[in-house]
């Protein structure tokens, strides 16, 4: 008895009464579960992992055979663009991986699943994030980085270490943008119902506007593509200045080459968001 | 508990009872409810209209930037590219909506079983119900149509002609698109899961219909054995009726493939769905 009350005195101090596990530890813990998941459906993930490379490889078929027949967009050659794509694309990955499961997040509402991830001992956000594991987002990565290495040999550059670190920076930079804004977008679930449509538009037009140099949208686009949707920092501006197409930016070159880091405030704003907004969850009852 | 399905004769036996009224008016009810899906949400159904808009104006930077200060490129004006380019976004935007949840989202769940089970065949109201969502899409693309015109992405047709052949050859192209689906859909009776099949097919009609960008600029090894397959039925066709100045007795062929494609996919359709429908097993109870 004495024992038991030491016990439960000892884990009030620390805030809980639960063993406290590490962060990191849940995380590993909930990705093995969702890796475990994936493996019993083995027959869709094929298919799926097919299907996220066919999404792309449309628009990359596409911008081939534009460039194909054309040659350059406003100034910058096949490889500039196949490699804005590429880091683009791989900037997807990093968010789609990793973050994914951001898109469930109106399900997990109505259907109740957000009740049993505030009563375990794990943050609720991370457990919507380890949720499942889609094979398509492997897709997304294997494919964003192809294009990048095949566009990054292609081009007559050095790449010295620096520089593929700043790249590989500005690729998980990007994520963390994308990343950022749709989980506060999310966070919008639990006040005005599904924003599901509203991110696969969001997503499209990242999608199909962050493959192209941005001058083409002309100075007011590329302004509200900077600012409103901050696409710019996914991959434009760290490709711009990687390139030498400084002379084409709307902001200073300064901030161009910051854009990575641009990710963890715009991530961190988003979480911030979404955590306030969940305040306001009202349980189905289910 | 399960059952065995032996539905074709039935359902159609019974279905042949039903007076014709009744069977529109259920056709016409799946294609109702479909529509009204798409507007559910009101964020959604505003998020699609900005988001057409978006396409349109994407669509023409890309398009007049590519060009640059030339003005015909393989052959093909820059205003018939832009308008082609931009009624493409509109069309493959009306005939791909994202619908899952006509037949082949209801196999996996087994609610199959009711639609197998009525006196109104499942694929009429299935097909109905991609009409519907199609007419869904109306006021997106509506808002894509007149920003399009605003900003001089959309030269209109050059003759009466023209137009009349192009709402043919449109609707033809449709009727293509929607037997597709349809059969892919179909796909689902062996695999019980048709997401991915569903998507990498509509990702591959939207490339090779043409819709992004047309045959003209691909090189001849891509563009041959894409005017032979049934999407370049889809979208290619309608808006090379379009933007040709000299509709003549080519129109006509043109207008004649397409007509030879849709009974091609019907007939090859009729003979999946027997199969297909032998094969359901609904378990359940």
């Amino acid at each position: 008895m004495a024992e038991a009350s030491t016990i439960v005195t000892a884990s009030a101090a620390s805030g809980t009464r639960a063993r406290p596990i590490p962060v990191w530890r849940t995380y590993l813990i909930l990705l093995g579960a969702a890796w475990r998941t994936l493996k019993s459906l083995r027959a869709n993930l094929v298919l799926t992992f097919l299907g996220s490379v066919a999404i792309q490889g449309t628009q990359l078929a596409f911008i081939s055979v534009l460039l194909g027949a054309f040659g350059a967009i406003a100034g910058w050659s096949v490889g500039e663009v196949a490699f804005l794509y590429g880091l683009r694309l791989t900037a997807h990955g990093v968010c789609t991986i990793n973050f994914g499961n951001h898109r469930q997040s109106a399900v997990v509402i109505r259907n109740g699943e957000w009740d049993r991830y505030l009563l375990r001992p794990a943050g609720p956000l991370m457990q919507l994030m380890t949720r499942f594991l889609n094979p398509g987002t492997i897709g997304d990565l294997v494919l964003g980085l192809a294009i990048l290495l095949t566009a990054a040999n292609l081009l007559d550059m050095t790449w010295t270490l620096p520089l593929v670190l700043y790249v590989a920076a500005a690729a998980i930079g990007g994520g963390l943008v994308e990343a950022g804004m749709q989980i506060g977008l999310s966070g919008f679930d639990f006040v005005v119902g599904p924003t599901v449509r509203i991110k696969d538009m969001v997503d499209r037009v990242l999608t199909d506007f962050g493959a192209y140099p941005m001058a083409i949208f002309g100075t007011i686009g590329t302004w509200l593509l900077t600012l409103l949707l901050p696409l710019a920092f996914m991959a434009y501006l760290p490709a711009a200045v990687v390139l030498g197409h400084e002379a084409d930016l709307v902001v200073p070159v300064w901030l161009a080459w910051l854009s990575p880091i641009a990710g963890l405030g715009v991530f961190a704003i988003g979480v911030a968001v979404f955590m306030r907004m969940s305040k306001s969850y009202a349980s189905p009852g289910s | 508990m399960s059952f065995t399905v032996d539905a074709p004769q039935r359902a159609t036996a019974t279905a042949q009872h039903l007076p014709i009224p009744q069977v529109l008016a259920a056709v016409l009810a799946s294609a109702r409810q479909a529509a009204r899906a798409q507007f559910s949400f009101r964020a959604s159904t505003w998020a699609a209209i900005l988001g057409t808009i978006l396409q349109v104006v994407l669509v023409y930077a890309v398009w007049h930037a590519v060009y640059g200060a030339r003005t015909v490129v393989s052959g093909v004006d820059q205003q018939v590219a832009i308008t082609y380019a931009v009624l493409g976004v509109l069309t493959s935007a009306v005939f791909q909506p994202f619908v899952f949840d006509t037949i082949y989202g209801r196999l996996r769940s087994g609610a199959i079983i009711f639609d197998v089970m009525r006196p109104v065949s499942a694929v009429p109201t299935a097909l109905a119900q991609q009409v519907g969502a199609a007419a869904g899409q109306i006021p997106a693309v509506s808002a894509g149509l007149v920003t399009g015109i605003v900003i001089g992405a959309i030269t209109l047709p050059g003759s009466p002609v023209t137009a009349v052949a192009f709402l043919v050859s449109l609707l033809l192209g449709f009727a293509v698109s929607i037997v597709l689906n349809f059969l892919t859909g179909l796909v689902g009776f062996w695999t019980l899961e048709v997401g991915g099949a569903f998507l990498i097919i509509r990702m591959f009609s939207q490339f090779a219909s043409g819709a992004l960008i047309p045959l003209w600029f691909m090189p001849a090894w891509l563009a041959t054995p894409l005017a032979f397959l049934p999407f370049s039925a889809q979208v290619f066709i309608p808006l090379s009726i379009y933007s040709d100045t000299d509709p003549g007795w080519h129109t006509v062929g043109d207008l004649g493939v397409q007509l030879l494609w849709v009974v091609v996919l019907v007939a090859l359709t009729w003979t999946v769905w027997r199969r297909a429908i032998r094969r359901l097993v609904v378990f359940g109870g």
